[in-house]
């Protein structure tokens, strides 16, 4: 180790790596030192309270400098353009008047002047220190300790430059980056590059870890919320012990679940049982609102009836893809429909077990009026062909696909509602070569009670 | 009541010209209103014409009865038959055990209905304690212009045999000489 060993008066330089104080190229082990004891201590440099900028082109002190540096009173070779310290312009003759002011009105100490290092990015590789009336050797120590303490840390210190690892502990020997890694391949040769590629591939693994833990850090904070919402919840039923507990629980839940913005995301919320309920719960408000928003208009443009089938294809297409629903959850969400009390209902036909989705108001009441006023029509406008019975008093037969034109249904929708009018014995059918047809039920309008009693009337009559 | 047919056709029903009458229909109360049309368009029908056999395979062909030719529609026999079924359980059609259930009486008057008129008419003509055979109520002068006359064979001696049951007639003689003693 070299007497003038000392930490305060450390430079390093991207160049030329002789020492600023002797001229002395130092050796490789000195090199070699300061990039072990950088692997070890792996230590960012320190957030820099003070720092001046190193100079461009270093090079070997005069000791009969005679020109002092108006910023940090180091005395300069007289044929330099700029400080070798701190970089400063050495124009003493006619000083800008910026510069001078500046001068006055700071004490002579060193600062950070960016523009002052063209050659170099906004991230120091290096801190030098001049001392110039004593004083080196406490802040040596005091560095020392901090160093050794790890203050920074205690101070939310700034995220560590990549560049760190080139930073020395041997201040009196400048090494550089260049130098380090040659001399790591002198080391190993083949080994050598393998260990870079490890050293990459473990700073990848960092990398990666670091970025899924801030994820699965948010996620388990989220779960947390929401547990903690229940818990509330859970703790107000035990208090209250009434029905309007469970409300609470929703509510609560449900306004998390709002704060959060995550609402029909269902990793969010996990695969508990609670926090499936409110998933489904907010997946059925979305819906609802879907269906009735009126820029879409998507139940009355399929005829105020639209299949869940058709919903869920619809849904899951103008999600653009991201985010799509299971139909297992989609069916579960449209189910929860009469229970939220929103405005549309799930409606399941009976003879096929399909499942259509509609306006709440809608009933089949004003489907079989709406039916049957057309119906009533056919008896005024006569039929495109000729037929052979009396069709102002018969109408004619519909069949789903009639239906699903006049009314915009699907045909399957269309069927089915036709069956329903059928079951209330609104209408009756007809099975031909043209297909199933349905008619105003004039077989059975009231009058046909039972022959039973024409026949004993009859016979009665006898 | 007159004895022959009378000579204007059978008026049918509005529903007879109305095309889904001839489709089986699904709903359960119209499926019965439906059966309980066909039914009295069945018995009236037979009774107009007189008819007191229906052949299950000739009939379609036949008689405008199951076939609408002016609506082209047909009933289909399976349906038929389900209107047979209809009426025999209400007692108004019986089928002949004999051919193989392809012949079937349709009751527009009951053997019971037929036997009480039978009665009737014996006492109002005063014949109680009389024989008659059955060729003399079928085809004899004196029965022209009552109810019986010229009907089923077959549905007269069912008819008697109720008034045998009810004690009030007593069937002897041979298969083609039957006669009926009246009390």
């Amino acid at each position: 180790v070299p007497s003038n060993f000392d930490p305060t008066s450390a430079n390093q330089h991207t160049s030329l790596p002789p020492c600023l104080a002797c001229g002395i190229k130092p050796t490789l082990t000195h090199v070699l030192k300061a990039a072990i004891s950088n692997a070890t201590h792996h230590n960012p440099p320190l957030p820099p309270p003070l720092q001046s900028p190193s100079p461009i082109r270093p090079s070997q002190p005069d000791p009969e400098a005679s020109f002092q540096c108006p910023r940090c009173t180091f005395l300069n070779h007289p044929s330099l353009m700029s400080c070798e310290i701190c970089g400063a312009p050495l124009i003493s003759h006619n000083l800008p008047s910026d510069l001078t002011q500046r001068i006055n009105t700071e004490s002579p100490g060193p600062f950070l002047n960016n523009s002052s290092f063209p050659n170099r990015n906004d991230t120091p590789e290096s801190i030098k220190l001049s001392f110039r009336g004593g004083g080196e050797k406490i802040f040596y120590e005091r560095l020392k300790n901090s160093l050794t303490q790890r203050k920074w840390l205690l101070q939310g210190a700034p995220p560590i430059p990549s560049s760190s690892s080139s930073t020395p502990s041997n201040p009196s020997n400048p090494s550089t980056t260049n130098d380090d890694i040659p001399s790591r391949n002198k080391m190993g040769g083949i080994a050598g590059l393998e260990r870079q590629n490890l050293a990459i591939r473990q700073k990848n693994e960092l990398v990666i870890g670091t970025a899924f833990e801030d994820l699965e850090a948010l996620m388990a904070s989220a779960k947390q919320i929401v547990e903690l919402a229940e818990s509330f919840a859970r703790q107000q039923q035990q208090t209250k012990g009434s029905s309007s507990s469970s409300e609470n629980n929703t509510l609560l839940a449900e306004s998390v679940s709002d704060q959060l913005g995550l609402i029909t995301t269902k990793d969010i919320v996990g695969n508990n049982s609670g926090g499936n309920s409110l998933y489904l719960s907010e997946l059925s408000r979305t819906l609802a609102e879907f269906l009735t928003d009126d820029r879409k208009n998507i139940l009355r443009k399929s005829g105020g009836i639209i299949s869940l089938v058709d919903l869920w294809a619809v849904f899951n297409r103008a999600r653009g893809g991201v985010e799509l629903v299971s139909p297992a959850d989609f069916e579960k969400a449209a189910r929860l429909w009469e229970e939220l009390n929103l405005p549309v209902r799930l409606r399941t036909f009976k003879k096929s077990g399909v499942m259509v989705v509609q306006a709440k108001e809608r009933t089949d009441d004003q489907t079989v009026k709406s039916l049957l006023a057309w119906m009533k029509d056919l008896h005024e406008f006569p039929p495109e062909k000729e037929v052979a019975w009396d069709w102002r008093l018969f109408g004619r037969g519909v069949t789903a696909r009639d239906a699903a034109e006049r009314f915009g249904w699907s045909i399957g929708v269309a069927e089915e509602e036709l069956e329903m009018a059928e079951e209330r014995g609104v209408l009756c059918r007809e099975e031909g070569i043209e297909g199933l047809k349905f008619w105003e039920n004039f077989i059975d309008a009231g009058e046909g009670k039972g022959y039973k009693d024409a026949a004993t009337l009859e016979s009665e009559r006898l | 009541m007159s004895s022959s047919p009378p000579p204007q056709p059978f008026k049918f029903p509005r529903e007879h010209s109305f095309p889904p009458f001839f489709t089986p229909q699904t709903n359960l109360t119209t499926h019965h209103a439906q059966q309980t049309k066909w039914s009295s368009l069945v018995l009236s029908y037979c009774r107009h014409h007189r008819i007191f056999k229906l052949s299950l395979s000739d009939s379609l062909s036949q008689s405008d009865l199951f076939h609408n030719q002016q609506i082209n529609r047909r009933l289909s026999p399976q349906h038929q038959r389900s209107i047979i079924d209809f009426l025999r359980k209400e007692g108004r059609a019986e089928y002949q055990k004999e051919n193989g259930g392809d012949l079937v009486y349709i009751y527009w008057r009951t053997p019971e209905e037929w036997a009480g008129i039978i009665e009737s008419w014996i006492e109002e003509t005063a014949q109680k304690g009389q024989v008659l055979t059955v060729y003399e109520l079928l085809e004899g002068e004196n029965t022209r212009g009552s109810e019986f006359y010229g009907m089923d064979r077959e549905v007269l001696i069912k008819a008697l045999n109720v008034l045998v049951k009810r004690g009030k007639a007593q069937i002897f003689g041979q298969e083609d000489s039957l006669g009926v003693k009246f009390f």
